[in-house]
């Protein structure tokens, strides 16, 4: 396994996506809190904004990855992500109908 | 604000967190045992897997504990079976579906306890530099203590068709199947259980992602609860995820395997 790892290749992970979960959470945080302290029109729309954020984030952040893993020359696993991305839509459009 | 509903949230996402189970697979029981409705309570189950899933996504992140290859690989076929599981939904019974994942989940608890020792060991040479996954395969390299420990994903056929049944289950109950993915992983696939519970942590966002969009275009999300529970999952999954990371193997497995068991014992009841 040794001789393995010595010829594996780190992958540099994306810059920026862990703060960018932290400010991510801390919004989902906030406007959630808000939410559910102040309700009403503005508390709902609050809410919305939280749950929208957390819908997105991780369908962005598999794009993110295939984008940067085809750039990167790792087109197997771009095109894996790509193809999840593709099933994860399929199905919420079959669910949904 | 609801403080049953918060207090719920904090506490079985913070399980959730250490265990890589996604808080779902407790919190919807719990929240059906104080009087929301079961169809209500899956959303909610949802919105606290993804907000717990955002929120300890950063420190894992941080640690090199998220394998993004293994992760995305695996939750291609949890997200196909996801599929074939919401269109065959309605052929299998409520209790039927609850027995059959009490014991996967049973079952799970108990083989994850009764493995003793660590199987992956630190090898020499390695630094915080070796630390990530690596380009091309589904392997890599995490740091446990001192030591820096070389892992490879094995059997992945195997752990494919454990995650498409893990998909199939979750797609007929409405839960993430985080406590099949991570049992899977660690102890089919040979990976890490930290590395497994973190990249488990990642997937299940996906999954519920796709989830909550359904629900969303069904009209069945009630936002002012969504907040309450996206609140309280957020602050659950960061104590969780701050105690996992202080965690040894040994302990997260023994953990892992006391969450699965409760699991198990809740779905019967239920049942």
């Amino acid at each position: 396994m040794n001789d393995r790892h010595d010829a594996a290749r780190l992958d540099s992970p994306i810059a920026g996506v862990a703060p960018t979960l932290r400010i991510a959470s801390a919004l989902v945080l906030l406007t959630s809190l808000v939410g559910a302290i102040v309700g009403g029109n503005f508390g709902t729309v609050a809410a919305g904004i939280s749950v929208a954020v957390i819908v997105a984030v991780p369908l962005l952040r598999v794009a993110a990855l295939g984008v940067h893993w085809w750039s990167v020359g790792d087109r197997r696993f771009a095109i894996i992500a790509a193809a999840l991305l593709v099933v994860v839509g399929s199905g919420a459009i079959i669910a949904a109908l | 604000m609801n403080w049953t509903e918060f207090a719920l949230a904090v506490v079985t996402s913070a399980v959730g967190a250490v265990g890589g189970l996604g808080g779902a697979v407790l919190l919807v029981p719990f929240l059906v045992l104080t009087g929301t409705t079961p169809r209500a309570a899956a959303p909610l189950g949802l919105v606290s897997v993804a907000a717990g899933s955002s929120a300890a996504g950063a420190r894992q992140l941080s640690a090199g504990l998220v394998n993004h290859r293994l992760g995305i690989t695996t939750e291609l076929f949890a997200s196909g079976g996801a599929v074939a599981g919401a269109l065959a939904s309605g052929l299998a019974s409520d209790r039927a579906l609850k027995l059959v994942l009490a014991a996967v989940a049973f079952a799970a608890g108990v083989l994850s306890a009764k493995r003793k020792g660590i199987r992956n060991l630190p090898a020499e040479g390695l630094t915080s530099g070796d630390v990530g996954e690596h380009f091309g395969s589904l392997s890599g390299v995490y740091q446990l203590a001192d030591g820096f420990v070389p892992y490879r994903a094995k059997r992945l056929p195997s752990g494919a068709a454990l995650f498409g049944v893990a998909g199939i289950l979750a797609g007929l109950s409405g839960a993430s199947g985080g406590f099949v993915k991570t049992p899977a992983t660690s102890e089919v696939m040979h990976v890490p259980v930290r590395v497994a519970a973190a990249t488990t942590t990642f997937t299940i966002g996906v999954t519920s992602a796709a989830g909550l969009i359904v629900f969303a275009l069904q009209d069945r999300l009630n936002l002012l609860s969504c907040a309450t529970i996206c609140a309280g999952s957020i602050v659950g999954a960061t104590v969780g995820s701050a105690v996992q990371s202080r965690l040894g193997p040994a302990h997260v497995r023994r953990f892992l395997s006391a969450a699965l068991v409760v699991v198990a014992v809740v779905l019967v009841v239920r049942a």
